[in-house]
């Protein structure tokens, strides 16, 4: 009889732990769903798979969060498991071909194609912003995946290299040459984008 | 002294505060008095501001947020 008394209470004290870990992570991972969305969105480039992503990411890190510790960096972890998500369980079933970047592109290639130091200053920044906004995500979506991620983790997440690497599972090295490489494709593909869309003379 | 050249090669790093503040005062000093390096760091800002701009705003599908919610709360019964 005390014994079962003893193992009601325990009973409820890991339900009550189980609630205040549920808490806890609702309330520190929640606020990253945004940024995880649009992330799986680049990633997956179709909203369907994106949500998939991103809610099998949720239930991962729900189940890996009792492990997790406190005061390190979710925000990091959480994109780490997404996008191990991706790579294990959503991009095994449509095998895409190995990406690759075309020929090496000059660096400043959108600088000058918008007139470079000939042009006023802040010129090329009114080029830009008159870009539609759907246009420059296709502009990222075009490039293959390896240097989109870099991109968008750096550029748009705002992640160091260290952290980028961490969460790609590849040498800061790597990222560094995805991510210029990466940077430079894309402002290839804007500029594609500016003259389709007659934005310069 | 940096010249041109090795600032618009760090200018990534630099934005990318991935360089040691004594490189970080070298390059800041560079441009203080470089027009022409100034307006490419300006440039390579404004990308950067207009891809973050233009391509973080995704709505979050009400839907998927209450359905995680529900997940969590059918995983930890």
């Amino acid at each position: 009889m005390a014994e079962d008394a003893c193992s009601l209470v325990d009973a409820a004290e890991a339900g009550s732990d189980d609630e205040e870990l549920r808490a806890r992570f609702e309330r520190d991972a929640l606020p990253l769903l945004p940024g995880l969305y649009s992330a799986a969105l680049r990633l997956t480039r179709n909203p369907s798979d994106a949500e998939d992503v991103v809610q099998e990411t949720f239930l991962r890190a729900f189940r890996g969060f009792a492990g997790f510790q406190e005061g390190t960096n979710l925000k990091a972890w959480m994109y780490r498991i997404l996008t191990n998500t991706f790579i294990n369980s959503y991009r095994k079933k449509k095998r895409q071909p190995t990406e690759v970047l075309e020929d090496e592109l000059p660096d400043w290639y959108l600088y000058d194609q918008l007139g470079g130091e000939g042009a006023e200053p802040s010129a090329e920044a009114t080029v830009l912003e008159s870009i539609p906004d759907e246009d420059v995500r296709a502009a990222l979506d075009a490039l293959p995946e390896a240097f989109r991620m870099a991109v968008w983790l750096v550029d748009v997440e705002g992640f160091s290299y260290k952290e980028t690497a961490e969460i790609l599972d590849v040498p800061i090295g790597t990222v560094m040459s995805r991510l210029h490489r990466g940077r430079k494709a894309l402002e290839k593909g804007l500029w594609e984008k500016v003259k389709e869309r007659g934005l310069v003379r | 002294m940096k010249d041109c050249d090795e600032v618009l090669r760090e200018i990534e790093l630099y934005l990318d505060r991935e360089l040691d503040p004594t490189e970080c005062s070298e390059i800041e000093h560079h441009l203080t008095g470089c027009g022409s390096c100034l307006q490419r760091k300006e440039f390579r800002i404004s990308l950067r501001a207009i891809v973050v701009k233009k391509c973080s705003h995704d709505p979050t599908p009400t839907e998927l947020v209450e359905r995680i919610k529900r997940l969590l709360a059918s995983e930890s019964q």
